[in-house]
């Protein structure tokens, strides 16, 4: 394989360097971080590409699988940072910029203890964060409307959870070990009683738990986290919001994995922690109404929990979840959305869910002038 | 978050893990390694972190995902750990270490799939 890494490599270096010849030199300053972070990848990416080719203990035979799963390492990273991180420097217009704007000033309002992400609609599915970028993807034209909007709080969420050695962030990631070690625990309890009943439908049960168990860890818990996060920093709205995407999308709002894990939990469940975490604020009005309209959207789907639904999602350690992150909310000095709080965002974006259940037929008027008025917060 | 945003955490976490080890792989498989070698020991002391507690920060769970898919059960964790902290290491190590690499390096293709789409 030496005359294909030769060829292959030298090729990929030539690639490089078109790549590093197409990042913009006229970025706006909320550009300029992902525009560092992307030449110092690339950086990184063609010394190594080089030592694959040049380094002579490359070419050892004993080495030959190192050097294919570095190979292979590199063409990866390049092709992501060419489609996620370069596609939006190349893209940054005054769209994206009015987003960024928008996330600079959410991260102030909520005493945010992390550098704000690049923001990008570029999304091809959803809002994501591409936490290596520090890049902040949003579905096209998303920021022209509202209600959708507080998802950029659940997506400031992620960052907290992986990144290291900050002291910062410690709270919010000790309280996210702690829950995932109880529901763990729980779900370990189960399994073991189930094993040890031996029939066949205990086996069976035992084997979902073990389903459960690695959907919890790390993806479900992630996402209750970063659910929690949102609520604990934005108020109502973002319950309103977990509300509007889960009646648009659909899918079973009961969903249990079977045979695999699945990165994101029942939208059920996500409800019910929410509302507790509504309660746990002080909003007991606006969680009666969410829970109403909640289960108006249950009845008219006709979905129904499956009977060991209880057992993957146990009420009271959904309770458990939704105080153990407000401590760790806390523990980082973020600002909550307690009913009293009146940063601008904040405010715009719970009015956007009040309006629209006052005043459904006029909402869409009103949500133009109001992002008007976004654009010159 | 989409899958796109929740894998490429996972990404991120399962190649710096996998440069590591391929790191190591080719000081051993060049004789070139020491037991004080800043690699080695950042792999020792990853994989005995992994041998201890149950670690539940999110970095952790993925990495017991790519144990159990080597069928490198706990107990070995600790086990490898030792090893790389002494002087030489046996070819049987040299070789476990290996499946663990490619354990993550299709972990890391299967990911990056997901990312791109292609298993959707």
């Amino acid at each position: 394989m030496n005359d294909y890494f030769s060829g292959a490599i030298a090729q990929l270096l030539e690639r490089g360097e078109v790549l590093v010849g197409k990042i913009p030199v006229d970025l706006p300053l909320e550009f300029h971080a992902l525009s560092t972070a992307c030449q110092t990848q690339l950086g990184v990416i063609l010394a190594d590409l080089r030592a694959l080719l040049k380094d002579p203990k490359m070419a050892q035979p004993a080495l030959q699988p190192e050097r294919l799963r570095r190979f292979r390492r590199a063409v990866d990273q390049l092709n992501r940072l060419e489609s996620t991180a370069l596609n939006a420097l190349t893209r940054a217009d005054e769209h994206d910029l009015r987003l960024n704007r928008l996330i600079d000033r959410i991260r102030t309002e909520i005493r945010f203890p992390l550098l704000p992400p690049t923001v990008s609609a570029l999304s091809p599915e959803y809002f994501c964060i591409v936490t290596d970028f520090n890049l902040l993807l949003a579905p096209p034209n998303e920021g022209d409307f509202l209600l959708h909007l507080p998802d950029l709080y659940h997506e400031l969420g992620h960052p907290l959870l992986i990144t290291k050695s900050n002291p910062r962030v410690r709270p919010f990631q000790a309280a996210f070990s702690e829950a995932t070690n109880a529901i763990l625990d729980a779900l370990e309890r189960e399994r073991i009683k189930e094993e040890r009943r031996s029939t066949k439908a205990s086996q069976r049960l035992a084997d979902s738990l073990s389903v459960w168990q690695s959907s919890w860890a790390p993806w479900w818990m992630t996402e209750f986290f970063c659910d929690l996060f949102a609520l604990y920093t934005l108020g109502p709205a973002y319950a309103w919001s977990h509300f509007h995407l889960s009646v648009k999308r659909g899918g079973n709002p009961f969903e249990l994995p079977i045979f695999r894990p699945t990165t994101h939990p029942a939208d059920d469940a996500r409800m019910t922690t929410l509302l507790c975490g509504l309660n746990q604020l002080g909003y007991n009005a606006e969680a009666g109404e969410i829970e109403a309209r909640w289960q108006e959207l249950i009845a008219l789907t006709g979905a129904k929990p499956d009977p060991d639904y209880v057992r993957c999602f146990p009420k009271a350690l959904l309770l458990k979840i939704s105080i153990l992150a407000l401590e760790g909310v806390r523990g980082m000095n973020c600002r909550l959305a307690t009913p009293g709080a009146d940063d601008e965002v904040h405010s715009l974006l719970n009015q956007a869910w009040q309006t629209f259940w006052s005043d459904p037929h006029h909402f869409a008027a009103w949500e133009k002038q109001a992002v008007q008025r976004l654009g010159q917060i | 978050m989409s899958d796109i945003g929740l894998f490429s955490a996972f990404y991120e976490q399962i190649n710096e893990a996998a440069e590591l080890l391929d790191e190591v792989l080719i000081a051993l498989k060049t004789g070139s390694s020491q037991p004080g070698d800043e690699s080695r020991q950042r792999l020792s002391n990853w994989l005995e972190s992994m041998a201890s507690v149950r670690s539940s920060d999110f970095g952790a769970q993925l990495m017991t995902m790519i144990m159990r898919d080597a069928n490198i059960a706990p107990q070995k964790w600790q086990r490898l750990s030792d090893a790389l902290r002494q002087g030489p290491v046996e070819v049987g190590t040299v070789e476990e270490l290996g499946r663990l690499a490619e354990a993550m390096e299709q972990r890391r293709a299967g990911t990056m799939a997901r990312m791109r789409g292609w298993t959707r």
